[in-house]
């Protein structure tokens, strides 16, 4: 099973037990933070947004690290301008703990229904 | 003052100049004069082609996506919009990957985008 997930303003596709390396967290070393999945792949597919935002992706700050240096170099020629900035991103080692679905009540619910478009419609019709 | 001798700082400064040009074709990376205008040329070229390469990227995955699209039987825009509507709200990239990795689910997700501007 895989999510995607939103952080720092990128999107990843992680799996449990994965480590991404995304733009600094404004979470401390060793702490957890919770995000809702944009979407849950793999068997069981779930996108509808109701569904989702009772699933929950874990995931473990590891370290705060910085990017490889990045020379910045600005020229332009016959103006005399020259200048030269290093450059390292802050990033942050993020490793997936779990994922789960909603709960079962919601699940059954969408069960229930079975016609999943005819949903969609509904929620569609409601937004317009 | 004492006298300053040039040679070991020029040389320095030289080589630091000509390293970075290993590689260049003809004079430009063995006539310091030639090496340094093509180097700092490069490097801009370098700085302007990393802002070129997030387009360069998100142009891929619209072609992508839009392959994968009208393998299910929607234009790229009806597609986008559909998921939209539907709110779904995946970013290129991510939708790009489904698209090659996951194709039964971004089938799925093309379901999804039809119920919706069929709404």
């Amino acid at each position: 099973m895989y999510a995607i997930i939103e952080l720092g303003g990128k999107q990843y596709k992680v799996e449990k037990g994965d480590e991404v390396i995304v733009d600094r967290l404004d979470v401390a070393e060793g702490k957890t933070l919770t995000v809702s999945p944009l979407l849950l792949g793999g068997k069981k597919k779930v996108m509808d947004a109701r569904e989702l935002k009772g699933a929950k992706v874990k995931a473990k700050v590891e370290e705060h690290l910085l990017g490889e240096k990045i020379r910045v170099f600005r020229y332009k020629p016959k103006r005399g301008y020259k200048k030269m900035q290093g450059h390292r991103s802050h990033l942050s080692r993020v490793s997936i703990q779990s994922i789960t679905e909603a709960k079962k009540k919601t699940e059954a619910a969408a069960k229930g229904k079975e016609e999943k478009p005819a949903k969609e419609e509904k929620a569609a019709a409601a937004k317009d | 003052m004492p006298r300053v001798k040039r040679s070991v700082h020029a040389r320095k400064k030289r080589r630091k100049v000509l390293d970075q040009a290993k590689g260049y074709r003809g004079t430009k990376k063995s006539s310091y004069k030639r090496a340094k205008e093509q180097v700092n040329r490069s490097l801009n070229y370098a700085y302007r082609d990393r802002r070129v390469r997030k387009r360069d990227f998100r142009r891929l995955w619209i072609t992508r996506i839009n392959a994968g699209a009208r393998s299910n039987g929607l234009s790229y825009n009806q597609f986008m919009h559909g998921l939209k509507q539907a709110d779904i709200n995946l970013n290129r990239k991510a939708l790009a990957d489904l698209a090659v990795s996951d194709p039964e689910m971004f089938s799925a997700l093309a379901d999804q985008a039809k119920a919706a501007l069929s709404a």
